[in-house]
């Protein structure tokens, strides 16, 4: 049983503001996502959240009641760091046990050894639990800094990019292993990663954070497809969002998106019409691009020319230059075009986001 | 290459060997003063075949008897064990005050928390000379002259600032994540300093523990104007072996063997802890 309530919490080191007013809240047993590039100040709302890093001002609330001012070992978190955080001095095994010998838990020896035992199990750990860390792989210190945190029952686990140095192969199992350990754990997760397919895979809500200001709270859906603003589309996909700079213009009394000398139909919005002749950023999504070599029958295309063709497996990226602008696109991986063939780029009308190029703020997104 | 290499491992065994006399060649010479006879010892040129005997180290240990009765009573025992309880108690407050000093100022912020890091350090920066008579002065007025607890304070200005700045150092080489791991694993800030980070900078805690014994042993000014009769240590008391009419060198030789000897046993029992790299694996590379 666990909500968190962030309200108008600020952090500051010095003169430099980390985290600015952050107001959030985060519900119980729900798997909540920050997402953030690095600097963004996810590690810092998590080690407030954990009492390891003072709050300057605001308060935190667990249940509602304010724990800004407890110390660590009164807010019964449990964290992943990053950096694993493992006890040099310590086996695997006393690591993991470590957080169960705390003098304030008086729990029973032989009761720790079972637990231990069973999370090493599922960690995968067992073989090496009378090794030293320093004697093991990144991966393998991964999963024990994980491991001494599914050990106890906490009211919030807090992970700070816990999957990060795994290779590919390893990371997918993990993933799929906390998702099936959250279900039998029903705890609140927060739950930090610079990775949004990670985001999108994992979190219930997911918050992106971008220097030290929350600029969507939502689910991965909401998101990804109802970004609010340019930086949250920029952050989710892989790869990228493509933008066009152009301006709104109005042609046959219809709102068009005026780019060179072409002009691309706007649905019928009151929004748009408002914006007629403000500066906007046109965005399409790599997999929401055909690439046609005759003109498609639609006012949805740019002519384009292409760069790159980069073979990935069972598809490819096709980069190609729309005036001086690259765009990617996702294609075929049997389809090969040549070098600087003329192509179209084509989309449904529904796929399309405008954004105007001053706030970033978003004009269109998905579905309309 | 190959040419040179026999020539490059004479150049080498050439400089091990000059070393080797440089370093040990007085100890070995100090050790055999303290085996021969009140002759072989003054003999010129020097003997270096002698026939070895252990009246030296008798004589300072036990004494001399003729005839059942004492002639001779040591004096040295008892200096070596004031040594040894300076030396120990000296070793033991630097440790208490200086680990909590170092990990605060490794640590914490607070006022003027370099300032008073750097007064630690320029206690060292006096010479001894210098501080000695204001606090002969000082341990006058207030007794202190000629007492254990006297001179372990004194010698607090050689091993308190030397103990801070070492440990200051290994303790701000702990990633603070893994104190604040421990923090978040329901540890108080006790709990997380005797159970994580005291056990990491163990490999300083030797070093400055050796170090600060031979220091405290060795010294000889502090104990020789502070001192007394009571208190008197091994250095003073080798002293005394040069009489007005006559210097007793193989007795002095004896001693100062002897001296070598805890200074030995510690060094061997606390090298095991000086192990380089223990946080190594803690935190990713």
């Amino acid at each position: 049983m666990a909500n968190i309530v962030f309200q108008n919490v600020r952090k500051c080191y010095g003169d430099y503001e980390a985290i600015h007013d952050l107001s959030l809240e985060i519900r119980d047993r729900e798997f909540f996502v920050i997402l953030g590039e690095s600097g963004a100040g996810k590690t810092t709302t998590l080690k407030m959240i954990a009492g390891v890093e003072p709050v300057t001002s605001g308060a935190i609330l667990l249940n509602s009641r304010p724990i800004q001012n407890l110390t660590p070992e009164e807010r019964d978190c449990a964290m992943v760091f990053e950096t694993y955080a493992l006890y040099p001095h310590l086996s695997v095994y006393e690591n993991i046990a470590f957080p169960l010998r705390a003098p304030r838990r008086r729990i029973p020896d032989d009761q720790i050894n079972q637990t231990v035992l069973q999370v090493a199990r599922v960690l995968g750990i067992d073989p090496f639990l009378d090794r030293r860390p320093a004697a093991l792989s990144g991966g393998q210190r991964q999963r024990v800094a994980l491991g001494r945190a599914l050990v106890r029952q906490p009211a919030v686990f807090l992970m700070d990019e816990p999957l990060s140095h795994l290779d590919a192969r390893l990371r997918n199992e993990m993933r799929t292993e906390i998702k099936a350990m959250r279900e039998s754990f029903g705890t609140t997760i927060v739950y930090v990663t610079h990775d949004y397919s990670e985001a999108l895979a994992l979190g219930d809500r997911i918050a992106i954070l971008h220097r030290g200001r929350i600029e969507q709270v939502g689910t991965a859906s909401q998101i990804f497809r109802r970004p609010m603003n340019r930086m949250v589309a920029e952050s989710l996909g892989d790869p990228p969002m493509n933008f066009l700079k152009g301006t709104i213009a109005l042609a046959q009394n219809q709102s068009v998106f005026a780019t060179g000398n072409w002009r691309i139909p706007l649905p019928e919005n009151p929004r748009l019409r408002e914006s007629v002749g403000k500066e906007v950023c046109l965005g399409l999504r790599p997999q929401h691009i055909r690439l046609e070599r005759n003109h498609p029958d639609t006012p949805f295309s740019l002519p384009s020319k292409l760069f790159v063709q980069e073979l990935l497996g069972d598809h490819a990226i096709a980069s190609v230059a729309v005036g001086d602008r690259l765009f990617m696109a996702l294609c075929q991986a049997d389809q090969a075009y040549s070098l600087d063939e003329p192509l179209y780029l084509a989309w449904a009308p529904e796929h399309m986001y405008l954004f105007l190029e001053d706030t970033g703020e978003t004009l269109l997104a998905e579905g309309n | 290459m190959t040419t040179s290499r026999p020539f490059k491992r004479i150049l080498k065994a050439l400089g091990l060997g000059a070393y080797f006399t440089f370093a040990l060649g007085p100890v070995i010479w100090i050790a055999m003063m303290s085996l021969k006879n009140p002759n072989d010892v003054i003999a010129s040129p020097p003997k270096f075949v002698f026939t070895p005997t252990l009246e030296n180290y008798k004589i300072i240990t036990v004494g001399r008897h003729a005839q059942g009765v004492e002639t001779v009573r040591p004096d040295y025992p008892r200096y070596f064990l004031n040594t040894l309880i300076i030396a120990s108690a000296t070793v033991v407050v630097s440790l208490l005050l200086g680990t909590f000093a170092a990990y605060s100022l490794a640590r914490f912020s607070f006022r003027f928390k370099e300032d008073i890091a750097f007064t630690f350090l320029s206690f060292r920066f006096a010479p001894e000379l210098m501080i000695i008579l204001p606090l002969y002065v000082v341990f006058q007025k207030t007794g202190l002259i000629d007492s254990y607890s006297g001179l372990t304070a004194a010698y607090q200005l050689i091993t308190l600032p030397f103990l801070i700045w070492v440990l200051r150092g290994f303790f701000e080489d702990i990633p603070r994540e893994i104190e604040q791991a421990a923090r978040v694993d329901g540890y108080t800030w006790w709990g997380v300093f005797h159970r994580i980070s005291l056990p990491l900078i163990k490999p300083g805690i030797a070093a400055v523990v050796i170090l600060s014994f031979i220091f405290a042993w060795n010294n000889f000014i502090f104990s020789m104007i502070l001192g007394g009769e009571r208190t008197q240590t091994i250095t003073l008391g080798i002293l005394g072996f040069i009489g007005y009419e006559r210097v007793l060198w193989g007795q002095m030789a004896a001693a100062t063997m002897i001296c070598v000897i805890p200074e030995l046993i510690l060094a061997f029992l606390v090298q095991n802890y000086i192990i380089r790299g223990l946080t190594f694996g803690a935190i990713k590379g």
